[in-house]
């Protein structure tokens, strides 16, 4: 039985109420409710999987990897030339936007720009919650700590690297359940914790030499997000496939605003 | 249940909500917090003129809030529930889940 026939069915309840009591066991009203929470479910999860909007996100980091990796070879070479408050003028700009980049600027792009990618089948906005101050905090601490104790040679790339990686994985796990992305942050955040226990085990880091951590770690986030947003992109389209084959009313002129 | 009683019931059974397609309507609006028109023709697959009858009906009861704005020179409409249309869709389901019992 089809879904518009159920759905028939229950706008002809009041023929039932009203003495016809053959119809009542016709009018399958848990199921009708039931299709109608499974619509709801399945618009959920599409909702919830329109990852083609990370793919925003990946021109800034490569250009934020290029110009610290740049600003750090200059500062080596040329650091006696600019002097030290001029090093360190730059550096502080080059850090505060890296922290502008990577915090602020993702957020506004992809609100206003992240629906652009899912025009022609329209957009939705899910109520989502915002991951408490203290939690960011952390995330920063645990994710930038393993660069610096790295730089100071405290810790070994291969557990400044781990550290970080498994950082990321937790938080955007975190943040994917806050921010109703469930299935980018699951995938996401699966593959970068994959990430930290590969590089614990002792596997070597992707790129060697003189940025091996920082280089090592950007190419494995970037890497995981392409990974993440084509899987989740293939998800969202049999979700939506799904919607589609639901088809509650398809295309049929139903009936007119009746009263 | 008496006859009486099944009447109260039948007479707070809101008619708006009632109609299938914008029963439909509701359900997604609840699951969101806010959704364009382009999604609703997608999701439910009925034609423009029918989804923006029944919304314009959904909207007259102040079931829900219409925002128009433009996205650059495009004009852009989303719907939201609001919290009387969440109330009475949630009442709706109790009258009927009284009028047909398990």
């Amino acid at each position: 039985m089809t879904t518009r026939v159920r759905l028939y069915k229950l706008v002809c309840i009041e023929n039932w109420f009203l003495g016809d009591n053959k119809m009542a066991g016709d009018i399958e009203k848990d199921e009708t409710r039931a299709e109608l929470e499974d619509l709801g479910r399945l618009i959920d999860r599409y909702a919830q999987s329109r990852s083609l909007p990370l793919l925003m996100l990946l021109p800034i980091i490569v250009f934020n990897v290029v110009l610290l990796v740049v600003t750090v070879e200059l500062g080596l070479r040329y650091g006696a030339l600019i002097g030290k408050w001029g090093w360190l003028a730059i550096s502080t700009l080059v850090f505060l936007w890296v922290l502008f980049s990577s915090t602020w600027l993702p957020f506004k792009l992809l609100k206003r720009y992240g629906s652009s990618f899912y025009r022609k089948e329209g957009d939705i906005e899910l109520k989502r919650e915002k991951a408490p101050v203290w939690t960011w905090v952390v995330y920063g601490v645990t994710f930038i700590g393993p660069a610096f104790l790295n730089e100071f040679n405290i810790m070994p790339v291969r557990w400044a690297l781990t550290m970080s990686l498994a950082s990321f994985g937790i938080f955007i796990l975190y943040l994917g359940k806050k921010h109703k992305e469930i299935a980018l942050g699951f995938v996401y955040g699966l593959l970068c914790l994959v990430a930290a226990v590969v590089t614990a085990v002792g596997v070597r880091p992707l790129v060697m030499g003189r940025h091996s951590y920082f280089l090592s770690l950007m190419v494995y986030i970037i890497i995981a997000g392409l990974i993440t947003t084509v899987a989740v992109h293939i998800y969202n389209r049999v979700i939506l496939r799904k919607i589609k084959q639901v088809g509650l009313f398809d295309g049929q002129q139903t009936n007119k605003s009746d009263t | 249940m008496a006859n009486r009683q099944i009447n109260q019931i039948h007479n707070s059974i809101n008619r708006v909500v009632h109609e299938p397609v914008r029963l439909a309507i509701l359900k997604i609006l609840t699951s969101a917090k806010e959704v364009d028109f382009n999604f609703l023709l997608t999701s439910l697959r009925v034609t423009k003129g029918n989804l923006a009858t029944h919304i314009n009906k959904l909207e007259a009861e102040g079931l829900v809030e219409v925002k128009k704005e433009f996205v650059g020179k495009m004009p852009h409409t989303s719907y939201r529930i609001t919290r009387t249309g969440r109330r009475e869709f949630q009442k709706y389901w109790e009258n009927l889940k009284e009028l047909a019992p398990e």
